[in-house]
C-alpha cells in the first residue's frame, strides 16, 4: 500500500460529476502533480485530500490511515492556498505560530520553531511585518513556512505561482523544488501550466472532465501521450491525420497520404489496431530541416510557408501537400537561413514520432 | 482626468445636489439664527436657540429618549443580523436568494402600515408593550437589521474564504477558526452595519408614528408635533445635533469599511 | 477558482455542522415571524371583519364590506388614485435629477472627491426626513425664504405669495427630496459598472458625445433606471411624513387616511382595509424591482 492512497474518489455536485472514480497513489517523498484545465476537477481532488470537502464515494488513506471523513483540522496535512491565505489581522510571526499555538505548543519552543522557519525560507527579521507589506513572493514563502513548520504528513500547493509574475515564477518554481527535497515531504502540486508541472514533478497524473487520463513521468507523459488532448495539452505539437498500416509490439508504421509512410512508436496503454485513424504527433522542436547528415533520409518535402523570429529560435511553418507542420529550429549562425518560399526537406527519428488515438 | 463629464451634465448635478443639501443647511442656519425665524437675509448668528434646545425639557428628552431607543435597537439588530448575514453567505439551498428577500422586505414597505399592524397586534394580543420603549424597539428592529445584513453581507463578500480553510488545516476547530480568523477580519462591516442600524433608528418617523405616546417621544415625532403649528427654532437647533450625528456617523462607517465598495457591489 | 468558492457550502462531512449553521438564522426568523409575519397576517385579517368603532381583535365574522366601502366611495378610489399618480410623478422628476448626480459621482475617478459625494448622499439619506422637511419648508413655505426674496425684490406682492406648499406641488417637491439618495445609488451602482470603452467605440465610431451617450450610455443604464424607478416608486406610496407636513393633509394619500381612520376615529377595520391596499400597491412594485434587479443592480436597499 502507498503512502497515499485514493480509491474511486467521486464527487458529485448535485447532478454534475466533477470527479469521477479517481485512483491515485503517491509514494511517501514524492513531488506529484494534478495537471488539467480549469474545471477538471484536480482542485475538487485537492479540497477532498485538505478535508474541505467530503467525497460520495471512495476513500482516502494517508500512511494507511483512513482520513475520508476527518475533519480538516485532524488530518496533518498543510495546504497553500493560491490566495496564500495570509491572515491579514496578525502578523508574519503570528501567521507561522497559528499551527502551533492550536497544538498547544509552549512560547519558548514557538519562539524558536519560527525563527527557524523564517530562516528555512529567507526572511529573517520578517516577522513583525503584516501581508500589506509583504511582495506576491514574499507572502508565498510565508505561506510555505506556515505549513512547514507543523511538520505535516503532506504538502498540497493550490495553484501557488499563478498570482506571481514571469520572472518571479522561474523563480519560485526551483525555490519550491529545493525546499521540497531538502524536507522530503510528500508533495502534492495542483496546476494548469504544464511546463510548472514537467519542471518540478516526479510524476504527472493528467485530469480534464473529471477523469484521470494518464498517470507517468513528465518523460513519459510529454513524449508518449496516450490521447490527442494530452498532447495537445501539454507543449507545442503537431497532429497529422494517419493511418496504421501495420504493427508490431515495439512500434508501428502510418501512412500520411500521398504515398508516405513512417515508422513511429506508441504508448503502452494505447491499444493499436491496423486501419486505426490515429494522430501522428511530432514535436516542433523535434523536427529538422534539411538534415545534413547522409544517413538522415528525409521523411517528407516541403515549402515554408512562413517564418516567425522568436529570439531563441526560429520557427517556420512548413506546407507539405496534405499537412502543414510547425518546425522550431534554435537561432544559431551556422544554420542556413530559410525564407518563404523555399523548398525543404523534413527528417525526424523514429522515436520522435509517436501515435495517439 | 480632464474634461470627462460634459458640462451640461455637471451644471445639472450640481444643482440637484444644491436641492438635495440645501434644506438640511437651512436647518443649520435657522437653528443659528439671531431671530424669531428665519429670514432673508439672514438676521445674523447665534446660540439663543441652541440654548432654548438643551434647556427644553421636550426636546432634550425626546433626545435621550431616541439616543437609548437607537442603541438598543442597534445591539439587537446587530446581533440578529450578523448570524443572518453569516448563515446567508455560508448555506446553500433553494431558496436562499427568497430567504434574504424577506428579511430584506421590511425597509421598502410602508412604515405607517407596518407601524399600525405591529400597533394592533400589540393590543389585541395584550402584550403590554404597545406604547413603550419595547414595542417601538421592535418595530424599528424591523428597519435597522436589513442594514445591518445588507453590510456585513458585503463585508462576508469580500472575505476570502481560504483564509479560514487555511486556519483549519493549521489544527483550528470550525469556532476557533471563526472566532480567531473570520470574525477579526469582518469586524469592521459588523461595526459598520451597527452604526447603520443606530441611524435607521434614530431617524425613524414612519413607524413611529402609531407606536409613540406622549411620555415615550422620539424626537422625530417630537419635532413633528411642533413643526404641525408652528417654526420652532429650538426644532431646528435640534436638528443641529442630529445632523451632527448623522455626518459623524457616516464619516466613521467610511473609515470602517470603504463605502464606495459596499454601495457598488451589493 | 470558481470552482473551489462555489463548494464552500459544502464543507463539512454530513455531520453535525451542517445543522448547527441553521441556529443561526432562527432567532431572526423567529423574531420575523412574531413581529412581521402574523401582525401583517392579523391585519389582513382585521380588514375582512365588520366595522365596529374601538374594535381592535380579529373575529370569525368574515366580509367585504370594507373593501366594498372603499371601492365604491369616490374619495377613497380618489386617494388611491393620486398615491398612484403622486408616485409615478415623483419616480419620474426623481430621475431626471439624479441621472446627472449619479453620473457625476460614477464617473469622478478622483477617491477622495468621489467619497466625498458619496458621503454627501448617504448623509442626506441617513438623516431624518422631519429635518429635512424643516429645511424644505422654511425655503417654500408662504413666509419662506423664496417668497421673502420675491417680495423683495417686488416680483410679488407681500400679501400674495406663491403657493409652493400645502397642494400637490409641495408633496412632490417633498418627496423628490426624499427619494433623491435612493435613486442615486441605484443608478450609480449600474453606470459604473458600464464599460468606458463602449462609448469611446461609439465616438470612434462617428458619434458625438450627445449622441453617444443617447445611442450607448443611457440604454446601457436601462436597468438602473427601471429598479430605482420601481424603488422610489414603492418608497414614495408609502410616504405618510411627507404629505402630512408639505400638503397639509390637503392632500390626500393612503397613508393619511389610515392614520385618520386608526388614530382618530379608531375604525381599525377600515384603516386595515387601507393597508392592505397600500401594503399591496408597494409589495407590487418591490417584487418587481426585485425581479428587475436580480439581474443587474446597485444601492443598500
Amino acid at each position: 500500500m502507498s503512502f497515499v492512497e485514493l480509491q474511486s474518489i467521486t464527487k458529485k455536485f448535485g447532478s454534475t460529476i466533477a470527479v469521477d472514480k479517481v485512483d491515485i497513489s503517491i509514494e511517501k517523498g514524492e513531488f506529484f502533480s494534478l495537471l488539467g484545465p480549469s474545471g477538471c476537477g484536480k482542485s475538487t481532488t485537492l479540497r477532498m485530500l485538505a478535508g474541505f470537502l467530503t467525497p460520495s464515494e471512495g476513500r482516502i488513506t494517508v500512511n494507511k490511515r483512513d482520513i475520508t471523513y476527518l475533519p480538516p483540522e485532524m488530518r496533518g496535512i498543510g495546504i497553500v492556498f493560491q490566495s496564500y491565505a495570509i491572515f491579514p489581522h496578525i502578523n508574519v510571526f503570528g501567521n507561522i505560530a497559528f499551527g502551533l499555538v492550536e497544538r498547544g505548543e509552549d512560547k519558548v519552543t514557538i519562539k524558536r520553531k519560527v525563527e527557524a522557519a523564517l530562516e528555512q525560507v529567507g526572511l529573517t527579521g520578517y516577522g513583525e511585518r503584516y501581508e500589506r507589506e509583504l511582495s506576491g513572493g514574499q507572502k508565498q514563502r510565508v505561506a510555505l513556512a506556515r505549513v512547514l513548520v507543523i511538520e505535516p504528513e503532506i504538502l498540497l500547493l493550490d495553484e501557488p505561482l499563478s498570482a506571481l509574475d514571469k520572472k518571479m515564477r522561474e523563480e519560485m518554481k526551483f525555490w519550491i523544488k529545493d525546499i521540497q527535497k531538502s524536507v522530503g515531504i510528500t508533495t502534492i502540486y495542483v496546476t494548469h501550466d504544464q511546463s510548472e508541472a514537467l519542471t518540478m514533478s516526479d510524476r504527472i497524473a493528467v485530469m480534464n472532465e473529471g477523469r484521470m487520463l494518464q498517470l507517468g513521468s513528465p518523460i513519459e507523459i510529454y513524449e508518449k501521450p496516450s490521447s490527442r488532448f494530452i498532447a495537445e495539452f501539454i507543449g507545442d505539437s503537431n497532429l497529422l491525420d494517419a493511418n496504421v498500416t501495420s504493427l508490431d509490439n515495439t512500434g508501428c508504421e502510418v501512412d500520411l497520404g500521398n504515398g508516405v509512410t513512417v515508422p513511429a512508436r506508441y504508448s503502452e496503454h494505447v491499444k493499436l489496431n491496423k486501419n486505426d485513424r490515429v494522430g501522428l504527433l511530432l514535436r516542433p522542436e523535434m523536427v529538422r530541416l534539411n538534415p545534413t547528415d547522409q544517413s538522415e533520409l528525409p521523411r517528407m518535402k516541403g515549402e515554408i510557408a512562413d517564418e516567425v523570429y522568436q529570439g531563441a529560435i526560429r520557427r517556420y511553418r512548413v506546407k507539405t501537400g496534405n499537412h502543414e507542420i510547425v518546425v522550431e529550429v534554435p537561432n544559431r549562425p551556422e544554420l542556413a537561413q530559410l525564407s518563404q518560399g523555399d523548398s525543404v526537406e523534413l527528417y525526424w527519428s523514429t522515436e520522435s514520432g509517436v501515435v495517439v488515438p | 482626468m480632464g474634461k470627462k463629464i460634459p458640462l451640461p451634465m455637471m451644471i445639472l448635478a450640481i444643482l440637484g445636489f444644491c436641492y438635495m443639501l440645501l434644506p438640511i443647511v437651512i436647518v443649520v442656519l435657522a437653528g443659528l439664527t439671531a431671530g424669531e425665524f428665519l429670514t432673508f437675509p439672514p438676521k445674523g448668528l447665534s446660540f439663543r436657540w441652541v440654548i432654548a434646545f438643551l434647556q427644553s425639557e421636550k426636546y432634550l428628552s425626546s433626545f435621550f429618549f431616541s439616543f437609548k431607543l437607537a442603541l438598543m435597537t442597534m445591539v439587537i439588530s446587530t446581533i440578529l443580523g450578523t448570524a443572518v448575514a453569516l448563515f446567508l453567505s455560508r448555506a446553500q439551498f433553494v431558496g436562499r436568494g427568497a430567504m434574504r428577500a424577506f428579511f430584506l422586505s421590511p425597509v421598502v414597505l410602508p412604515g405607517v402600515v407596518i407601524g399600525f399592524a405591529l400597533y394592533a397586534f400589540f393590543i389585541s394580543t395584550g402584550m403590554g408593550i404597545s406604547r413603550t420603549i419595547w414595542g417601538l424597539s421592535i418595530g424599528h428592529i424591523l428597519y435597522s437589521t436589513p442594514y445591518v445584513i445588507g453590510t456585513v453581507g458585503a463585508a462576508l463578500a469580500s472575505y476570502n474564504v481560504s483564509l479560514e480553510e487555511a486556519a483549519r488545516s493549521l489544527g483550528a476547530s470550525p469556532l476557533r477558526a471563526f472566532r480567531k480568523v473570520t470574525l477579526p477580519n469582518i469586524a469592521q462591516g459588523i461595526q459598520a452595519g451597527s452604526i447603520f442600524a443606530f441611524i435607521v433608528s434614530f431617524g425613524q418617523f414612519e413607524v413611529s408614528l402609531f407606536l409613540s405616546a406622549p411620555n415615550s417621544e422620539p424626537l422625530p415625532i417630537a419635532m413633528y408635533n411642533s413643526l404641525r403649528y408652528k417654526f420652532d427654532p429650538s426644532a431646528a437647533a435640534a436638528g443641529i445635533f442630529a445632523i451632527t450625528l448623522v455626518i459623524a456617523s457616516v464619516l466613521l462607517t467610511n473609515r470602517l469599511v470603504n463605502i464606495r465598495r459596499l454601495l457598488e457591489k451589493q | 477558482m470558481t470552482e473551489a468558492s462555489a463548494q464552500v457550502g459544502f464543507h463539512q462531512p454530513g455531520s453535525y455542522q451542517r445543522h448547527m449553521k441553521w441556529l443561526l438564522v432562527v432567532p431572526l426568523v423567529i423574531f420575523w415571524v412574531i413581529f412581521f409575519v402574523i401582525p401583517v397576517g392579523l391585519m389582513f385579517a382585521t380588514s375582512f371583519n365588520s366595522q365596529i368603532i374601538g374594535q381592535v381583535a380579529v373575529t370569525s365574522d368574515l366580509t367585504l364590506d370594507n373593501y366594498i366601502r372603499f371601492f365604491s366611495r369616490s374619495n377613497y378610489l380618489l386617494a388611491a388614485w393620486r398615491s398612484v399618480l403622486l408616485a409615478i410623478v415623483v419616480s419620474v422628476i426623481t430621475l431626471i435629477v439624479a441621472y446627472p448626480m449619479a453620473y457625476l459621482i460614477a464617473k469622478t475617478e478622483n477617491q477622495a472627491r468621489n467619497t466625498f459625494l458619496l458621503i454627501l448622499v448617504l448623509s442626506a439619506m441617513q438623516l431624518d426626513m422631519v429635518i429635512r422637511l424643516y429645511g424644505m419648508m422654511v425655503i417654500l413655505g408662504d413666509n419662506g425664504l423664496i417668497n421673502q426674496m420675491l417680495a423683495g425684490l417686488g416680483l410679488i406682492k407681500v400679501d400674495e405669495p406663491i403657493q409652493f406648499m400645502y397642494n400637490f406641488l409641495g408633496v412632490v417637491l417633498g418627496l423628490v427630496q426624499f427619494a433623491l439618495p435612493f435613486m442615486i445609488l441605484t443608478l450609480m451602482g449600474v453606470i459604473a459598472g458600464i464599460d468606458p470603452s463602449l462609448e469611446e467605440a461609439a465616438r470612434s465610431l462617428g458619434a458625438s458625445r450627445r449622441r453617444a451617450f443617447l445611442r450607448v450610455t443611457l440604454p446601457a443604464s436601462m436597468p438602473g433606471i427601471l429598479s430605482g424607478s420601481l424603488l422610489v416608486f414603492a418608497l414614495s406610496i408609502s410616504s405618510y411624513i411627507v404629505p402630512a407636513l408639505m400638503g397639509g393633509f390637503r392632500v390626500g394619500v393612503l397613508p393619511i387616511h389610515i392614520f385618520q381612520q386608526v388614530a382618530e376615529g379608531a375604525r381599525f377595520q377600515f384603516g386595515a382595509t387601507i393597508s392592505v391596499i397600500l401594503f399591496i400597491l408597494s409589495a407590487a412594485a418591490v417584487a418587481t424591482y426585485l425581479r428587475v434587479g436580480s439581474s443587474k443592480s446597485g444601492g443598500l436597499a
